[in-house]
C-alpha cells in the first residue's frame, strides 16, 4: 500500500484496513472467466507464521496496478519479530518437539565435531579457498575451482556474447595458477536506485499495452473504498 | 545456520537456476552462502563452473556417512556448493536408503560442515514430493516455492500447500514460505492473469517481485556462471537481486 493512500485514509479519519484494491479483484474475476483451469483450482493458503503489522502501518510496498505485473517493487517494511527469531533461537536451550525443533538447541550445545576424515592418498588435493584471518580452525575444508580463466577463454572464443566490456576486461585479468578462489568480476554491481522509472521505460519499449481501465460501477469512488 | 529450501511442484520451472542465482545475489548482499544440491539431476554445480564430467558429490562419497566437507566446493562467485554427484542407480539407491532410514541424516551432515550460525544454507530439491523434500521440509526455516506463470504450475499449488502444512506448519522455528514466479512474460495475458490470481489468493505468501523471462539466464548457464556475472545489467539480474532484498526485508535472512 502506498504512503499517499495511507495518508489519505488517515486524513479522512478512516482505518487503513478499509482499503481495497478493487482493480485487483476485478482482474482476478476476469482471469477466472478467461481460463477455466484457473477458475477450478481452489487455493487456501496457510496463515502467515510471522506477526502481522498493525492496520495503520504500511504492510507492503505494493507494486503498480495488477495488469502490469512487470513493474517490481521490493517490500519495504520488515515483519515485526522475524529478525529476532534467528537470534532468540540460538539462545534457547530447551528442547522443542520434532526433529527441526531440536535443531537450534543441539547447535547451542555444540554437538561433538565430526572427526576429520583421513584423506586417501589417491584423492586429488585441492587448495583451500583464501579466507580472512578471523576464520576459525573449525572452518570446513573447501575446495577451489579454476573457473575464471577457463570462462575467460570460452568467452573470448565467442561461445557466448559478452554483455559488457568491463566483464571482458575482468575475465582477461583473472588468471591464477595457485588454485585460490577467484572472482570472475571484481567490480561492485551497484543496485539500481531507479527501478520503477527504468521498468516503465522498458515496458514501453517492449510495447506492453497500457493497463485496461476498468470502469467502476460505483458512482462515488470514496463510497466504494470506505465500504458504506 | 539459516536453512532456506527452494522447491517446486513440477519440473521445468527453473528452480535450480533460481537457486543458483539467488544464492549469488544473497552473497552479493554480504551473506555467507552455501548451496546443497539434493536433486539427482546434479545440475546446480554447472552454474558455478564445475566440469560436467566431474563425478564428485555427496551421493558419491565412498561411505555415505563421510563428512560432506570432502565435497564442499568454493566457487569463484562467493558461493560454496555441495554437488549431488554423478552416481549410478545403485549408488543413488544406497544414498536414498540412508536418507530414508536416518531421520537426522540431514541435520547431522549440515552440522558437520562447521558453518557459522549466520550462514545461509540453500537447499535445492527435486521437483514434486520426494524423500529429499520430506527430509528438507522437516528441517528448514524458510521455503521458497518456484512457479511458472502458467495454468500447470497454478494447478499444483493446493498440493504444495498440503506438503508445507504437513511437514512445516507445526514447527515453531519454521518462519514461513513464499511463492515466486519465474520466467514471467508480462506481454502474455495468461502470465498476467496468473500473477494477479496468485497475488490475490496467496497474499502475504506471494513474492511481489517476479523474475522475468530473460535469455541471459540461459546464456549464463551455457557459460557456466550466475547471470549476475554474465550480464550484470540484464532484467533477470535485477529481478533476482530484488528477490534477495525482499527475502531479507521479510524474513531477516541477513540480520
Amino acid at each position: 500500500m502506498e504512503d499517499d493512500i495511507k495518508n489519505l485514509f488517515q486524513k479522512m479519519g478512516k482505518p487503513v484496513s478499509g482499503y481495497q484494491e478493487i482493480n485487483r479483484t476485478v482482474v482476478t474475476e476476469q482471469a477466472r472467466k478467461r481460463w477455466p483451469l484457473l477458475r477450478d483450482v481452489n487455493i487456501h493458503s496457510l496463515p502467515g507464521h510471522y506477526e502481522q503489522s498493525n492496520d495503520d502501518e504500511v504492510q507492503l510496498a505494493e507494486s503498480a496496478p495488477a495488469p502490469t505485473p512487470a513493474i517490481n517493487q521490493v517490500a519495504a517494511t520488515p515483519r515485526v519479530g522475524l529478525k529476532s527469531l534467528f537470534k532468540t533461537e540460538s539462545a534457547q536451550v530447551e528442547e522443542k518437539p520434532g526433529v527441526a525443533g531440536s535443531f537450534f538447541a543441539k547447535l547451542q550445545h555444540k554437538p561433538e565435531p565430526v572427526p576429520e576424515p583421513t584423506v586417501a592418498s589417491g584423492l586429488l588435493n585441492r587448495t583451500l579457498a583464501t579466507e580472512s584471518a578471523a576464520v576459525s580452525a573449525n572452518r570446513p575444508e573447501v575446495k577451489s575451482l579454476f573457473v575464471a580463466t577457463e570462462r575467460a577463454e570460452l568467452a573470448n572464443q565467442g561461445t557466448a556474447p559478452v554483455k559488457t566490456v568491463s566483464q571482458t576486461l575482468n575475465f582477461g585479468n583473472n588468471t591464477n595458477s595457485g588454485g585460490s578462489t577467484q572472482q570472475a568480476v571484481n567490480q561492485d554491481i551497484q543496485p539500481s536506485k531507479t527501478v520503477p522509472a527504468v521498468q516503465s521505460v522498458l515496458n514501453r519499449l517492449a510495447g506492453i499495452p497500457e493497463p485496461e481501465q476498468v470502469a467502476s460501477v460505483s458512482k462515488s469512488f470514496f463510497n466504494k473504498i470506505f465500504k458504506s | 545456520m539459516r536453512l532456506l529450501t527452494v522447491i517446486s511442484p513440477k519440473g521445468g520451472v527453473g528452480k535450480t537456476t533460481v537457486t543458483a542465482n539467488l544464492a549469488t545475489a544473497l552473497a552479493h548482499l554480504g551473506a555467507d552462502v552455501t548451496i546443497l544440491d539434493l536433486d539427482p539431476q546434479n545440475a546446480l554445480r554447472l552454474h558455478f563452473g564445475m566440469t560436467h564430467d566431474d563425478p564428485e558429490g555427496i551421493a558419491g562419497l565412498p561411505q555415505t556417512t563421510q563428512s560432506w566437507r570432502k565435497v564442499l566446493f568454493e566457487s569463484a562467485y562467493k558461493v560454496r556448493f555441495l554437488p549431488y554427484g554423478n552416481v549410478d542407480e545403485q549408488q543413488r539407491l544406497s544414498f536414498e536408503h540412508i536418507i530414508k532410514t536416518d531421520p537426522n541424516w540431514l541435520f547431522r551432515q549440515l552440522s558437520g560442515l562447521g558453518l557459522a550460525d549466520d550462514s545461509i544454507v540453500m537447499i535445492d530439491t527435486p521437483p514434486g514430493p520426494s524423500l529429499y523434500l520430506q527430509r528438507v521440509l522437516e528441517l528448514v526455516h524458510l521455503a521458497l516455492v518456484v512457479l511458472k506463470p502458467d495454468a500447470a504450475s497454478y494447478s499444483t499449488i493446493p498440493a504444495m500447500e498440503n506438503l508445507v502444512q504437513f511437514y512445516c506448519a507445526h514447527r515453531q522455528n519454521f518462519l514461513g514460505y513464499s511463492y515466486l514466479l519465474n520466467q514471467m512474460d508480462a506481454t502474455k495475458q495468461l502470465s498476467r492473469d496468473v500473477y494477479s490470481m496468485l497475488k490475490n489468493n496467496l497474499e502475504q505468501h506471494f513474492v511481489p517481485v517476479t523474475i522475468h523471462r530473460d535469455e541471459a539466464v540461459s546464456e549464463a548457464l551455457a557459460c557456466q556462471m550466475p547471470v549476475a556475472f554474465y550480464s550484470q545489467h540484464c532484467s533477470a539480474t535485477h529481478d533476482v537481486r530484488q528477490v534477495a532484498e525482499w527475502l531479507d526485508n521479510t524474513y531477516g535472512l541477513l540480520g
